[in-house]
């Protein structure tokens, strides 16, 4: 049974398609890559997906529901949640109360209740000394915080946008276990991602977008090999 | 523990109380116009904490006037429920300004609001007949006869009032979503935050205490008209007292509102008219040097003496 479901999305601005004919499931506990040249638009269909923008044609289902035109905060509440490819912490807020807004707000927790579970989730995700201003928090951490920030609105399904990106290789790695641990919950996860190592370390398939559409999908050994996968980041063979 | 966190409060609230004991009736009018215009500063920071720039606080400020004298003039109510009824029309009219306006952002947000002012008081001088025209009302008496105190007291009721909203706004889940909208929009809705439904409540809630602080106003001085009840000065000033305060907090525009309300009185005195020229150049000098206001300036001086001695 698919956690998550999209029926040919399309999302255009004004005559540039950024994305079309995007028809994809993500199962239960599944952790699915989406990679894909510069301007494929993976992070288009991340927004479209998570309410940022509303899709120009086709359907969301998240379950049974039919999301394709909620906005953003009940898409949150139905469980949808998501990080963005540029860091964007709260920077009034400090680290504690940066995941509590995915609390408060994503699931409607006490002020008491969501305090609490904001130290749970930075415990669960390493992250220390949560009454610390974003200001003095390293990369690793900010990233920490927008994955726990996220996770706090308790989401079924979560999006996360090139979360490695500026790691080096020992932050990376404790970022994998990180994102296992929290499928190891139950939440589905759909990476999008650059470093190709950690697509093939972390993820159960993989689709490649490229033009805005599918041009492959599997696992990440058969993607990997195919010759439309290896054309779209290297260019076609004169 | 608690009852020396709350010593302060309880002082500061029993001095201000206290104040017409050894003020003196000059000293209390001088008090009264600083707290009308520190209720505005706080209610324009209110607003300013979700990230909005509301230019709005004379018009929902003559609104609520208008909506006092004329209530208290055609039905006879006590002074008391038809100042509470201009911070409802104020309230009202703002909710249903809001749902339209606060699609917008940034500048067009801030000039839509401006235009309020000219278009309230231009409606209103268009109904000669209820409004007194270009003419506006006048009171038979001011409240309480003009008796100074008890109109200090009353102000300072109203100055306390907004102080705890505000406080309720610092407390509770709305200053983490509003701080969310004011740092970055797009994560507050992702984070399942209702940016609209708390846009439109701020600025409901402000503009409704800016339409009370305007009915209390127009019953202290006994009159309204299109020029006064909307004048500029009700925007300006307060906005001068926040930026020198350090906005996003509530002690910021309060300590601002007293420190520009005394200068403000002095200057009056000094200069006549010349105050104007005072608040533009406080507006220019703080946001250059001291971005953070007053009371962010030596927040941000405690914090850093509390973190080295805490190193060494």
């Amino acid at each position: 049974m698919a956690v998550l479901r999209t029926e040919a999305l399309e999302r255009r601005f004004g005559g540039l398609v950024a994305v079309h004919d995007l028809t994809f499931e993500l199962a239960e506990n599944e952790i699915l890559g989406i990679i894909g040249p510069n301007g494929a638009g993976k992070t288009t269909a991340i927004n479209a997906i998570s309410g940022l923008y509303m899709p120009t044609a086709g359907r969301i289902f998240l379950g049974e529901e039919d999301i394709t035109y909620s906005p953003p905060h009940v898409r949150c509440h139905l469980g949808i949640g998501r990080t963005f490819q540029l860091v964007h912490p709260l920077v009034d807020l400090t680290a504690r109360e940066n995941i509590m807004v995915g609390a408060l707000f994503g699931q409607h927790r006490s002020l008491r209740q969501a305090r609490k579970t904001a130290e749970e989730i930075a415990a669960q995700l390493g992250l220390e000394r949560i009454d610390r201003s974003v200001s003095d928090l390293t990369v690793l951490e900010i990233k920490k915080l927008e994955i726990g920030r996220a996770l706090a609105s308790d989401p079924k399904v979560l999006f996360l946008d090139e979360v490695m990106a500026g790691l080096n290789s020992d932050e990376t790695k404790a970022a994998l276990d990180a994102v296992r641990g929290i499928r190891d919950q139950g939440v589905a996860i759909c990476v999008v991602e650059h470093v190709m190592s950690v697509i093939r370390d972390l993820t159960d398939r993989v689709i490649v977008l490229d033009g805005g559409t599918i041009i492959a999908e599997g696992p990440y050994s058969k993607v990997s090999a195919d010759p439309r996968v290896i054309a779209a980041y290297l260019g076609e063979e004169e | 523990m608690r009852m020396t966190r709350y010593l302060p409060y309880v002082l500061g609230a029993a001095l201000a109380a206290l104040f017409p004991l050894f003020s003196g009736a000059y000293l209390e009018q001088v008090a009264v116009g600083m707290l009308i215009y520190l209720t505005l500063a706080l209610s324009w920071d209110m607003l300013l904490r979700s990230g909005q720039l509301g230019f709005g606080t004379a018009g929902f400020f003559g609104l609520g006037s208008y909506a006092a004298i004329l209530l208290f003039l055609n039905v006879g109510v006590h002074p008391f429920v038809s100042i509470a009824f201009g911070g409802v029309v104020a309230g009202v009219v703002a909710l249903l300004v809001g749902l339209a306006v606060l699609r917008l952002r940034g500048m067009y947000f801030a000039i839509t609001t401006l235009a309020l002012a000219g278009i309230f008081a231009v409606v209103l001088r268009n109904f000669p007949g209820l409004t007194g025209g270009s003419e506006g009302r006048m009171l038979p008496n001011c409240i309480y006869a003009g008796n100074t105190t008890k109109i200090y007291w009353l102000v300072l009721a109203l100055a306390v009032f907004t102080i705890v909203i505000s406080e309720v706004f610092e407390r509770t889940r709305i200053r983490l979503a509003l701080t969310s909208i004011r740092n970055d929009e797009r994560v507050a809705k992702s984070s399942g935050v209702n940016v609209f439904k708390y846009l439109v409540f701020v600025f409901a809630v402000t503009s409704a205490i800016q339409g009370l602080a305007g009915g209390t106003y127009a019953h202290v001085f006994g009159f309204v008209s299109p020029e006064g009840s909307f004048s500029a000065n009700f925007l300006l000033l307060p906005l001068a007292m926040a930026l020198l305060g350090g906005v996003h907090s509530t002690w910021g525009p309060v300590v601002g509102g007293l420190v520009l309300g005394a200068l403000s009185e002095y200057l009056k005195l000094q200069i006549p008219y010349g105050h104007l020229l005072v608040y533009g150049a406080i507006i220019v000098v703080v946001t250059l040097f001291l971005p953070q206001g007053l009371m962010g300036t030596v927040r941000a001086w405690w914090r850093r003496s509390h973190v080295t001695r805490g190193a060494q």
